[in-house]
Parts: C-alpha cells; sequence; structure tokens
C-alpha cells in the first residue's frame, strides 16, 4: 500500500504490480524516487542502519539509569556523600550465644550488638581514614557544648519565665518534684534527664524545638542516637549508618566499588551485614536492569508488530523489510542518543544522554506509531504528510514544560519520528519494489453516517468525567522512580524505617555576608548566617519537618549572644545556682551529679558563638558542611543545611504554600521540586495539552481548509485525554508528569484518525476501517508490551497508550465526522465533493470491490 | 480343617498387628526432650499462673527502694498497689513527697502526691518504646494469663537457687535495652504470687518493689481507694 501508491494512482490495482515491472518509465524509478538516487539512498540507509547497529554492540553502553531526569538540575540529588549502613547479624549471634544463657558482664560484651558496632566503627575508621565522615556531632562533644550554653539556648522572651524558676520556692518545688517521681518505677524510661536539666529548663524551649537535631531526641525513642564517633545508631540497637565522601571528580560508580571491597575488607570477621546507599548505586542497578530488559521488550514489540502486520497483510516478506525499517530507526535512535549532543545555540545541551527508563519506553512507541507512516491510509490531505507532521509534533508541547528530559523529547521526537517517516516512505518503497513485494491490505470500505448528537454526548461524558476525576488522580512524584531491586528495596526500606528516608532530605546554603566583620573569619561568618538559617527552618519542625541537619543551630549570631548575655547577667546565675546546689543536698541529692548543669549555667562568659564553635571540638564536624559557591575569583564560603521533611517516596505529607517557600531560604531537592510540581501539575499539563490540541487542529485545518474539521478534530483529541485519565482513574492508577507525553502522543492519535474520517466523509468516500484499525492495533501492540513489563513506570504508561489508542482509533472514527457535520463545516479540502476521483488519496476508490462514489 | 484355619488366622493376625506396631514404632519420631532450662522456665510459669490466673483484681502493700547515683542515699518509700483486669496497674506512694504511677489503657503517667509539685510530661507508650515495654512488663506481671504476655516480647532467664525467680530482658534489638537490664519477679515459694519485682537500670540504678499483703478480686469499694 506504500509502495507504486504514487506512481500508480492512475490505474487499478491488478494491473499496477505487472506494469510496474514492464513499463519503462517504472524501470527507472525505484519507489517514489528515480532509481540512481533511491539506490544511493539504500545505501547510505543500509550503511547508516549497520553503523548504528555496530556501535550498539561494540560502543559503550546507551543505556543510563539516570532516575532524576524530570527534575530541574538545581534539584537533583547532590552527588558524593553516600552511606554506609552496618547491621549486626543477630541470628549468628542468638546461635554463638549458648543456651540459658546468664547476663554475665563478659559475655554480654562479647554478644553486645553495640560493642560490635563500635568495633565496626573503628575498623572503618582505620581503613577510610578521611573518607569517613560523622553524620551527626560527636554526642559527648555536643552534649557538653549543649549542656554549657543551656540558658544562652532560650530566647530573651523567656527569661522571666527563666528567673522564676530559679527562684528559691521554684527551686525548691522543683528538686521536690524530681524526688517524688524518682519514687516511682517509670521513672527510668519517662524520657527524662535530671542530670542536664534538673529543673525543666527545657521546657521553656519547645518552641525552639527541631533546632538541635538528632541530639535532642528522648531516651527510649524511636528515633536514632549519635554515637561518640558521630555516627547514628539505630534505636534498636543493631543498626548503624556511617556516612562516607567521595572524590567528585572521579567517576562515582567506580568509587564505591572501591569503597565496597576496602569495607568488606574492613568488616572481615565481625558479624555485621553490610549496606551501601548512594544515588549512583540505584542508577547502576538500573542500568543493569534495563540493559536486560530492553531485549524482551523489543524483541516483544516486534513480535507483536510483525505477528499483527502478518495476520492483517498475509505477506511476509513485506512485513519483514517494514519490520527492517523500523529496527533501522529505532537502532540510529539509541546511537544518536548516545552519540549527538544536539546544540540549540543556546547553551542548552539538548542530547538524550543516553536511553534510560522513559526513553526507552518512548522509543518503543515511536516504533508503534511509526508504523501509521508505512501504511499510509486514507489521508488528511492530498499530499498525505499532514498526518505525519501532527504525529511528529505530538510532543513538541512538552518544550513549554519544565521538565529537562520532557524539554529534550520535544526535540527528539519530531526529529526521531520524522526520520522514520523518511524510511517508511522512501526507503521501504524501494526495497519492497527490490524485493519485488508490496502490501495489500485494500478491502472494501464502508460508509459512515455522521452522528452529530451521539458524537457530541460522548465527547461531552467522555471529557466532563475526565475532567472531573483528573484532580482526584494520586498523583505520582518525579523525584523517585522504582527501581525494581528487591535488595535495594529492602535496604531502602531499612534506611527509612530505622534513620531517615534520603528522598525526603532538602538542603540550603547560607553564604557569609560580602561585608564580614573583621573579627571573624569567613568560615565563622557562613556559620553565623546558618544560624539565623537553622532558625528559620526550625519553624518547620515538626509539622512540615522530621529533622533539622545544621551546624547553625548550635551557634547564635553575634548582636543575639551580646543581648542574651546582658540578660542573662540580670539573673545572679552565679549566685542561683548555689542556691540550687543547696538545695539539692537538703533533699537528699547528690549535688556533683548536676555539676555539670550548674557549672555551664553559672558561667554565662563562655559564648556558643561561631568562633567559638569552629576552634572547639566540634570544629571538624562543622567542616565537612563547607562548600565553595559562586566563581571567577567570586568564591564564597557557603555553609549546608538539611531538612529532612515528612512525607515518603519523595512527596511531601504537608507541602509548603508558595507564599512560605518564599519566605524560607531557597530549599533546594528533589522532594522540594516534587512538592513545587504536585501543586502546579494540573497546571503545567494544562498549558502543555492546550498547545498539543491547538497544534493538532492548525495542522488539521492546513490540510483540510475546513475549520469545523479542525475543531472537531481538537475536541475529539481532548476527548480520548479524558478518556485515558478516566481510565486511570478506574483502574486506580497514579498520574504524574510521566504521562504527558503518552497523553499528547494519544491525542494527536485522535486528531490524525479524526481528520482521516472527516476527510473520507467530505469527499464521499467510504472508509476503510481495517487500516485504521490496523494502524490503532501498531499503538496499543506497542503499549501492551510496556504494559506487561516489569518495570512500574513503563507498565503506567503502556496502560495509559492501550487505553488512549483504543479510543484514539473508536473516537476519532465515529465521533469526529459527527462533530463536524455539526459545525456545519465539510468543505470539500481543495477539491470538490463532486470530484473524488481527482482526490489525491485514491487508495481506497482504487479497490475493485469498493463502490464508486 | 476349620479349627487349623482359625488358629492360623488368629496367630497370622496377631504377627501382622506386632508387625504394624513394630514399625509404627519405628517410624514414630522420638519426642524431643524438654530442656532443663525449658521446664525449670514452665515450672516457674505454673507458679506464677497459680496465683495470677485468679487475679481479676489486685490489692496489695508496697515497700520501694530506689538506688541511683542521683541520690545520697536510698529513697524508701511504702504505698499500695491496685491492678483491674485487664491492663490497669495504679501504684501510690503513701506521704506527700511520693507520687502515683498510674499504667492506664488511656496512657501512663508519674503524678507527685503533692498537688502543689511541678508534673513533667510524659511520652506516649506508642511513641517510647523503652516505657512501653517496662509498663507492659509491670502489668503482665499481674494479669490472668498462661505467662504468654509476661514473657512475650523479652528473653527470659530463670536463675538458680531455692527462691523462684523469674528474669525478663529486653530483646537484643529492643530500644529498651538502653534504659533496661532486666525485670526480675520473685514469686511466693507456695502460692506464687510476686512478691518482688527488681529493675535494673543500664545506668547502675535499681528500683526495688516489695510486695505483701496481697488480696485478690477485692470489692471495688476497695479498689477505688488505690485508684482514685
Amino acid at each position: 500500500m506504500s509502495t507504486g501508491q504514487e506512481h500508480g494512482r492512475e490505474r487499478g490495482p491488478e494491473q499496477r504490480t505487472a506494469d510496474t515491472r514492464a513499463t519503462p518509465r517504472t524501470r527507472a524509478r525505484l519507489g517514489p524516487l528515480p532509481r540512481p538516487l533511491a539506490l544511493a539512498l539504500l545505501g547510505v540507509w543500509a550503511v547508516a542502519s549497520l553503523f548504528a547497529l555496530v556501535q550498539l554492540f561494540v560502543g559503550s553502553s546507551p543505556w543510563s539509569g539516570a532516575t532524576e531526569g524530570m527534575i530541574p538540575s538545581e534539584h537533583r540529588s547532590p552527588s558524593g556523600r553516600p552511606l554506609a549502613l552496618l547491621r549486626v547479624d543477630l541470628q549468628a549471634l542468638e546461635q554463638a550465644a549458648s543456651p540459658g544463657e546468664q547476663t554475665d558482664p563478659v559475655t554480654d560484651a562479647l554478644t553486645d550488638p553495640a560493642t560490635i558496632l563500635a568495633e565496626a566503627g573503628f575498623a572503618i575508621e582505620e581503613a577510610l581514614g578521611q573518607r569517613r565522615v560523622p553524620l551527626a556531632p560527636p554526642r559527648t562533644e555536643i552534649t557538653r557544648w549543649l549542656d554549657a550554653h543551656a540558658l544562652y539556648l532560650l530566647p530573651i522572651e523567656t527569661h522571666a519565665a527563666l528567673a522564676e524558676r530559679l527562684s528559691d520556692a521554684s527551686m525548691l518545688a522543683e528538686v521536690r518534684g524530681l524526688e517524688a517521681r524518682l519514687s516511682s518505677p517509670l521513672f527510668v524510661v519517662s524520657g527524662e534527664q535530671p542530670r542536664r536539666d534538673p529543673l525543666g529548663i527545657h521546657e521553656l524551649t519547645t518552641l525552639e524545638a527541631g533546632q538541635l537535631g538528632h541530639v535532642t531526641e528522648v531516651l527510649g525513642t524511636d528515633a536514632p542516637k549519635v554515637s561518640a564517633s558521630g555516627d547514628l545508631i539505630a534505636a534498636s540497637g543493631d543498626r548503624a549508618l556511617i556516612a562516607l565522601v567521595t572524590d567528585p571528580t572521579k567517576p562515582q560508580a567506580e568509587q564505591i566499588t572501591e569503597l565496597r571491597t576496602k569495607l568488606e575488607a574492613a568488616l572481615e570477621g565481625l558479624p555485621v551485614e553490610l549496606a551501601l546507599f548512594d544515588p549512583s548505586l540505584r542508577e547502576t542497578t538500573l542500568e543493569h536492569q534495563l540493559s536486560r530488559d530492553w531485549t524482551k521488550l523489543l524483541a516483544g514489540c516486534f513480535a507483536g508488530l510483525i505477528l499483527l502486520l502478518a495476520i492483517a497483510l498475509r505477506r511476509v516478506i513485506p512485513v519483514l523489510a517494514l519490520g527492517v525499517c523500523l529496527a533501522s530507526a529505532w537502532v540510529m535512535l539509541v546511537w544518536a542518543a548516545v552519540n549527538l549532543e544536539l546544540n540549540l545555540g543556546i547553551g542548552l545541551g539538548m542530547g538524550l544522554d543516553g536511553m534510560e527508563l522513559a526513553s526507552i519506553a518512548l522509543s518503543i512507541l515511536l516504533l508503534g506509531f511509526g508504523c501509521d507512516a508505512a501504511l499510509r491510509l486514507q489521508e488528511i490531505d492530498s499530499r498525505g504528510w499532514v498526518s505525519t507532521l501532527i504525529m511528529a509534533g505530538a510532543l513538541v508541547p512538552l518544550a513549554l514544560s519544565p521538565y529537562p528530559l520532557w524539554q529534550r523529547w520535544a526535540l527528539w521526537w519530531p526529529l526521531a519520528y520524522l526520520v522514520l517517516a523518511v524510511i517508511l516512505r522512501v526507503i521501504l518503497p524501494a526495497l519492497l519494489e527490490l524485493l519485488r513485494g508490496d502490501f495489500d491490505w485494500r478491502r472494501p470500505g464502508f460508509r459512515l453516517a455522521p452522528m452529530p448528537a451521539l458524537a457530541v454526548l460522548i465527547c461531552l461524558s467522555v471529557s466532563a468525567a475526565g475532567a472531573w476525576v483528573t484532580p482526584q488522580l494520586r498523583y505520582r512524584s518525579p523525584a523517585r522512580v522504582p527501581v525494581l531491586d528487591p535488595e535495594l528495596q529492602a535496604n531502602e526500606r531499612e534506611l527509612i524505617q530505622h534513620f531517615f528516608d534520603p528522598s525526603m532530605i532538602v538542603e540550603t546554603t547560607s553564604q557569609a555576608p560580602s561585608e564580614a566583620n573583621d573579627h571573624e573569619t569567613p568560615a565563622a561568618a557562613a556559620l553565623e548566617a546558618s544560624a539565623a538559617t537553622a532558625t528559620q527552618l526550625a519553624a518547620l519542625v515538626p509539622n512540615e519537618a522530621r529533622r533539622l541537619d545544621s551546624p547553625g543551630s548550635f551557634v547564635l549570631p553575634r548582636a543575639e549572644l551580646e543581648a542574651r548575655k546582658q540578660a542573662l547577667s540580670k539573673l545572679n546565675l552565679s549566685q542561683r545556682m548555689e542556691a540550687l546546689e543547696v538545695v539539692l543536698t537538703d533533699q537528699r541529692l547528690r549535688a556533683e551529679a548536676f555539676a555539670e548543669f550548674v557549672r555551664g549555667a553559672a558561667d554565662i562568659h563562655d559564648l556558643p558563638s561561631a568562633q567559638a564553635a569552629l576552634d572547639g571540638p566540634l570544629g571538624p564536624w562543622i567542616n565537612g558542611y563547607f562548600v565553595s559557591e559562586g566563581g571567577n575569583g567570586d568564591e564564597r564560603v557557603a555553609l549546608r543545611s538539611r531538612l529532612e521533611l515528612r512525607g515518603h517516596d519523595g512527596l511531601a505529607q504537608v507541602p509548603l504554600s508558595d507564599q512560605r517557600l518564599a519566605e524560607l531560604p531557597p530549599l533546594r531537592g528533589p522532594a522540594i521540586a516534587a512538592m513545587i510540581d504536585q501543586r502546579e501539575y494540573l497546571r503545567r499539563a494544562g498549558v502543555v495539552l492546550l498547545a498539543g490540541l491547538w497544534l493538532t487542529a492548525f495542522l488539521v485545518w492546513l490540510g483540510t481548509g475546513g475549520l469545523g474539521i479542525a475543531l472537531a478534530c481538537a475536541l475529539v483529541s481532548l476527548a480520548c485525554e479524558a478518556g485515558v485519565m478516566l481510565g486511570l482513574s478506574l483502574l486506580d492508577q497514579p498520574t504524574g508528569p510521566h504521562l504527558l507525553p503518552v497523553i499528547l502522543i494519544v491525542g494527536a492519535t485522535a486528531g490524525v484518525a479524526g481528520g482521516r474520517a472527516c476527510r473520507a466523509v467530505s469527499l464521499g468516500q467510504p472508509i476503510v476501517a481495517r487500516g485504521l484499525l490496523l494502524a490503532g492495533g501498531c499503538q496499543i501492540i506497542a503499549g501492551g508490551v510496556l504494559l506487561i513489563s516489569a518495570q512500574p513506570l513503563w507498565r503506567e504508561l503502556g496502560l495509559a497508550v492501550a487505553i488512549g489508542s483504543a479510543l484514539a482509533c473508536g473516537l476519532g472514527l465515529f465521533a469526529t465526522p459527527g462533530l463536524a457535520s455539526l459545525f456545519g463545516k465539510f468543505r470539500g479540502p481543495r477539491s470538490p465533493k463532486n470530484k473524488p476521483s481527482q482526490a489525491p488519496t485514491q487508495a481506497p476508490t482504487q479497490d475493485p470491490g469498493e463502490p464508486k462514489p | 480343617m476349620s479349627r487349623v484355619s482359625r488358629r492360623g488366622l488368629l496367630i497370622s493376625g496377631a504377627s501382622g498387628l506386632a508387625l504394624l506396631g513394630a514399625a509404627l514404632a519405628t517410624r514414630a519420631a522420638p519426642a524431643e526432650p524438654v530442656s532443663r532450662d525449658q521446664r525449670r522456665l514452665d515450672n516457674r510459669l505454673e507458679l506464677w499462673g497459680a496465683f495470677a490466673r485468679k487475679s481479676q483484681n489486685l490489692v496489695a502493700r508496697y515497700t520501694s527502694t530506689r538506688s541511683s547515683p542521683l541520690l545520697l542515699e536510698d529513697l524508701v518509700g511504702s504505698g499500695s498497689l491496685a491492678y483491674v483486669s485487664p491492663t490497669t496497674l495504679v501504684m501510690r506512694d503513701d506521704g506527700a513527697t511520693g507520687s502515683t504511677t498510674r499504667i492506664e489503657p488511656s496512657g501512663v503517667a508519674i503524678v507527685p502526691n503533692d498537688p502543689s509539685l511541678p508534673q513533667r510530661p510524659m511520652p506516649k507508650p506508642a511513641n517510647a518504646p523503652a516505657l512501653r515495654w517496662l509498663a507492659d512488663r509491670l502489668v503482665a506481671s499481674f494479669a490472668p494469663g498462661d505467662g504468654s504476655a509476661l514473657i512475650a516480647n523479652a528473653r527470659v532467664e530463670v536463675p538458680k537457687g531455692s527462691t523462684p525467680r523469674l528474669s525478663l530482658l529486653p530483646p537484643r534489638d529492643s530500644v529498651a535495652r538502653t534504659l533496661i537490664r532486666s525485670v526480675t519477679l520473685t514469686l511466693d515459694q507456695v502460692g506464687g504470687a510476686v512478691i518482688r519485682v527488681e529493675v535494673a537500670e543500664s545506668d547502675g540504678g535499681k528500683f526495688i518493689l516489695q510486695i505483701s499483703d496481697h488480696r485478690q478480686n477485692v470489692e471495688p469499694e476497695l479498689i477505688a481507694r488505690v485508684l482514685d
């Protein structure tokens, strides 16, 4: 149906096959082109395909495990900070312990998970040296720091309450209350820490909870604790989390492998299991899966397409030739995705940087939807390129979206589709003529009577239902692409359960002001700036955020310090602490046990300033938070602060409004990108889909010249897209930016199907539904192959494609003519209605079984 | 002929049954010997259950002794204990310097007996595994049952000696381990009532509850005197 269609237009199909081999004119042409040119193109195509194929097997792997392609670059996860989770093998310990074990201190020490984890920590510190960094401030040092400056942590507004609490009567009541509580068996598990705070002063700082990060967690709760060396210890006591650093200038995957080898060697002999976490590890795992799954996906797609076409067309060689053409286009696309760096001249690299999860799915869809170009059904316009242009331009509206990967595909899809169309319309006919094969799909069509009422009813109801369910659909965050690896998933669950969720970590940086104080180093100035940041971020704990991790939590700006010092000096703290010691002794309590608190409260000259923190034992830990920002001679020291938002899978449980985000320091991270996108998704999707509808209508109008047809096509596309959303809702599937290309493609497909049906009706020709159904079948097969694949993201895309293609075929065929007739604009495009024989699309009229108009 | 046949039939039947019995005896798995530790644990639980099984409610007197590095000398007090099935336990110190410990389905609280003294908020048991573990053990010590609730979520040891004792330790992966080393119950040798509860704390402190004058299933008014 493709070959010979152009040049055999004036003759019947029976004569055409014989004549094309006989006449000198046809001998001079090969397909639609002159023979020499066609042969040259065939040669170029064969060489290019072979070259790409060889490169695919010989060159570097084209598969990419990148999972953050849809997140703006400034919000992507930072690299270079892997985590090591150590898990004590409790089963081995239980087996090693003798039955009826007594609480023998020696035995207990040997089989104690805390001891084993401490041993493991020492071994790792020795093996890795500077590459192991504290994840939290070392417990002893930070406790001492907080105890020494306990009163400085109180805001000035609370000093009146503090003065009241330091009165004789109040102190006596507090100490007697402590004594009364000590007579309860539950005192030890009540969370009270009388040594650090016998007077309950921390109650005055409840509004500032969260500022102190991990160190304020109450003993006996599920929150992780900090070890003496700054690692995190799970509340269960049998797991530890250790932070590592890698060199950002070297390949991350290689460094992770090296780290794993060293860690395993260091932990040899200890009953400890190791799990590493790093974005690059997720990517490597996904890359391995893709390098394994792509063959199944591609083979399934080709098997399905060839089977369907072979059954429908009842020819083997032409179908195989079509398969070869599709394969060559796919191979060239994959080669280009790896090796071609498109640059639009605006400094924006538009290369795909490898085939990642979503790109592979789109390349499969390209095969299914590209078959349409080969089949060359009844066309919308005289030349038959409008349908190709509509399909090629389907993803162009994605350029308006903020998703980097989709912005790239807005350029790559049209290029790939056009290359595929050229191959199928130029190379395939020439190839078929050389092979002496041809398609024969023509069957009698049927005359379609427009049904305006039914069309309006269907389109309105589907659109309304789709519009109603769309806001209610679950949103899938682009921040967390699921990786189908049981071990990785189990490790990630363990990390979240016992420590924190890395997908919920967002961060900000605090720069030292340009006019830094002469008395301060840039680092101290940055730390002071970080203190202000930490105060702002602490307001998010505990409702919006779970935990704040910032060295700025432990210091105060100099001005605030001076003000607090002045206010504290009015409280006669030395005298008050002496009185407290007397009260403690009178109430039979050991005053020495509270010495840290008494000393820290009495000495207000030791300020928790930024410089003091940097010069003290907290310095090494704080140094790990410094980053250098700016460049070109304007490099400035900045300090990083991290916040763990409440939520899961990269989606915040309590989204922050735009106004709240604007008030906070600029937060970055996949969870922030997802939070903004979730709020903006419907608006963004609306803009993109409207642009797609407009483009489809515009191209249909160009092809048909009928505004009513164009409008009808756009409305049917809209109904089709709404139908996809309705189907997803009924099947309890999520929506999200990952579905945008699919929705656009099915919308364009509906527009093409509608345009063809309207064109046939306007010309009074019968509609060859078989061809339209065949094209729809190819599309459904591409979606179906994705639907039965292993990757969850592919399955969701495949389901949407399968639903959308079926709807596009049905609605396009039966609803569009009805809508167009309603608009009353069935004007013949450029050929009058009474001259169908001169219409450019002649295939159905050439069919002998078809009634002549 | 018929007599011989009958005898043969009897002999062959008996032989067959004997063979079948022998085969079944050889095939049957040997009964797993109950370990000595398990037997001792069963005995302790049986003794404990002999008293606890009947306790729909319980009132008793106690003497408490707290040893702590915070104290110059041990803090000794006395009071009344009331248990109401299934999950309410109240320990009310006698003096105004003491406190009342309430473990109830609605929550856990330590309330100083002198209302003028400040009270500190307690975490919810759901958020404080260590608190939950100890409170559950204390309640289970007096609750009727077969002992499974008492030893659930705990490592159990049966200390040797003539005095029947039962030690409950937090599991190795439990948060409670950071604060509690063990809870040891001492049982009455005859009746099985819990007569002493010793809580060994991880910081070296110790809390001992010496219980006497147990009265089971008493009138509600008597219970109410302790509870309210």
